[in-house]
């Protein structure tokens, strides 16, 4: 029986948005997951993330709720940025006298995916921190050169599959093979002038300025997977997108425990 | 200021057990329905029995007040309705703390203990102080005293209470606390009323430059508004506790009134709960305290098998929360 408690869904950004909506939309994200508003302005970059969800999962100044933290695993490795997330936890527990007396200890781990609890008296919040990105995707390294790992690592696998490319009418105005091998020459000449392409998300802004794309990266991420969906069905998609989906999965069993 | 800071309650109307910690300034009671925020509101004026309260601001008895709130619900000679489950074996027992920050910051208890005779022949209600402070100074037990004294409740139904400017005009009047009424009409509302005056009969007239009107010709909620003003307005170092003010208010009306509320709360040293189920009241209410300088925090109650649970926020967390999509109203859903 699935865990009635609704869980409250942090990210970092608007594309991590977009890819979790279509992935809801979908039906592939598990029940009762509520994706977060999040206030980038009053709360910017990880750390605002960490600040918003304390009020989530504290027992103390908050409702001991359930969370899911999606953070872009960027140059760190999963087990770093998991140690990054505790020990923001951790300051930020500390540093805020409304939370004091809240303890945060480890509920579990698998794979990449790690849990905590944090504890005052009978009242226990949970948390779970998923790293995002793919570094085992050996194509995408050797490739394309990414070794800053994030959401956008799903998006351009989605992007470099012709079948997904050929769904999305905001791309028809470029032939699949033309685009990857313009993904390739700008990216080239980026490193030629000595700018940085080690992201997966530069990729997928090359692809709108070589498709003449008017709408934001976000509403071109949510349209690759929701395309994406359509042109492979849930079975492909699911398996291609696997290790991602697992870890959602895993952390909503650690949250649900 | 002396305030209510936490409240244990056992054995009483739907609550087991419960107890609540943390009361500040201006605290807003959420939660569903049966979550107990009446029975709380209940508890502090019995809790407050034993020192002082006895009749409100208006002249009731605080037993004959609850029996008619809970009208149709709770028979006058039905006493075994005031116990958990109706179950009279074991005593009702509630227990409020308040404190002084303007001292030594000492706090007392109040108690409330009510039991049944073993034959079943009636209740015996003992509202006192605690033992353990009875070793307060005069003055500590003078503030307690009129503090709790004046602990007043406003529910709904008194925006139609012309009973309330029969009780308190004159004294309004002692000092032109009325003129202040007036401004804060005008302000709330967008009027431009010049006074008020009390006619025979208690017919409380809005005087306008051209014209008066009774204020029960004004709209619902312009004499929830008026009345409630004027009930706190009568106050001074106490407590006033507002049931579902957002009742009759457009939302414009609403964060005005609370904003008027406040700042009339601070200036007159009385501690606000306010019970709702409004999430533009629980803004308001949080944004009219923060510009009066007053402290506030929301408190989310829950009911389970008679065990009340209560979680307290800060307006800081209210705010995050409320960015990040997690209706405060709605916490049951979420922990």
């Amino acid at each position: 029986m699935p865990d009635p408690k609704k869980k409250v869904v942090f990210f970092e950004g608007d594309d991590d948005k977009a890819f979790l909506e279509a992935l809801q939309e979908a039906k592939l994200l598990p029940e009762g997951w509520q994706l977060a508003n999040r206030n980038k302005q009053q709360h910017p970059g990880k750390d605002g993330l960490v600040r918003q969800l304390l009020p989530v999962v504290s027992p103390v100044n908050g409702i001991d709720g359930r969370a899911v933290v999606l953070v872009d695993l960027d140059d760190l490795s999963p087990t770093e940025r998991v140690a990054w997330f505790r020990s923001a936890i951790d300051e930020a527990l500390r540093n805020e006298p409304k939370y004091a007396g809240v303890v945060l200890e480890s509920s579990g781990a698998r794979g990449r995916v790690q849990g905590f609890r944090l504890i005052s008296g009978d009242r226990v919040g949970h948390v779970a921190v998923v790293p995002v990105g793919h570094p085992d995707d050996a194509d995408l390294n050797e490739q394309y050169g990414i070794d800053r790992f994030a959401i956008d690592d799903w998006v351009l696998r989605l992007a470099l599959n012709q079948r997904v490319f050929q769904n999305v009418g905001d791309l028809s105005c470029i032939r699949f093979d033309v685009a990857v091998k313009k993904y390739r020459e700008v990216g080239a000449l980026f490193r030629e002038n000595g700018l940085e392409v080690r992201k997966a998300k530069t990729y997928v802004q090359i692809l709108r300025a070589i498709a003449a794309i008017g709408p934001s990266t976000a509403t071109i991420v949510g349209r690759l997977v929701k395309k994406g969906l359509e042109a492979l069905g849930t079975q492909e998609f699911t398996a291609l997108t696997k290790p991602f989906l697992d870890d959602l999965a895993v952390a909503d069993e650690l949250v649900s425990a | 200021m002396i305030r209510i800071r936490s409240l244990s309650i056992k054995n009483f109307r739907g609550v087991r057990e419960g107890r609540i910690d943390g009361f500040t300034d201006v605290n807003v009671l959420v939660g569903r329905n049966n979550s107990g925020k009446t029975t709380v509101v209940e508890a502090i004026t019995r809790a407050a029995m034993g020192s002082g309260l006895q009749n409100d601001l208006f002249g009731r008895p605080v037993e004959q007040f609850w029996q008619q709130a809970r009208a149709g619900v709770t028979p006058g000679d039905a006493q075994s309705l005031l116990w958990y489950r109706q179950d009279t074996s074991n005593d009702v027992d509630i227990v409020g703390v308040v404190d002084d920050d303007d001292g030594a910051r000492k706090s007392e208890e109040l108690v409330y203990r009510m039991n049944m005779s073993p034959q079943g022949a009636g209740m015996t209600a003992h509202p006192r102080l605690n033992q353990s402070v009875q070793g307060s100074t005069a003055l500590e037990a003078a503030k307690r005293q009129l503090f709790c004294a004046g602990i007043t409740v406003f529910r709904p139904a008194d925006a139609f209470n012309s009973g309330i400017e029969e009780n308190c005009w004159r004294q309004l009047l002692s000092d032109r606390r009325d003129r202040l009424l007036t401004e804060t009409l005008n302000e709330v509302f967008g009027l431009d009323a010049e006074s008020f005056q009390l006619l025979p009969a208690n017919h409380l007239m809005v005087l306008f430059q051209r014209y008066g009107l009774p204020l029960d010709l004004q709209g619902d909620g312009t004499r929830a508004a008026m009345r409630t003003l004027m009930t706190l307005a009568m106050l001074k170092s106490t407590l006033l506790m507002l049931e579902e003010p957002e009742c009759h208010q457009h939302p414009g009306s609403l964060e005005r009134f609370a904003s008027a509320l406040c700042r009339l709360a601070k200036a007159r040293a009385v501690q606000l709960i306010v019970s709702t189920h409004s999430a533009e009241c629980v803004r308001s209410f949080l944004k009219a305290a923060s510009a009066a300088h007053s402290d506030a925090a929301v408190f989310h109650l829950t009911l389970d098998d008679g065990k009340q649970d209560a979680r307290r926020l800060d307006p800081e967390a209210v705010e995050a929360l409320t960015d990040t999509g997690v209706d405060v109203r709605f916490l049951d859903l979420y922990a």
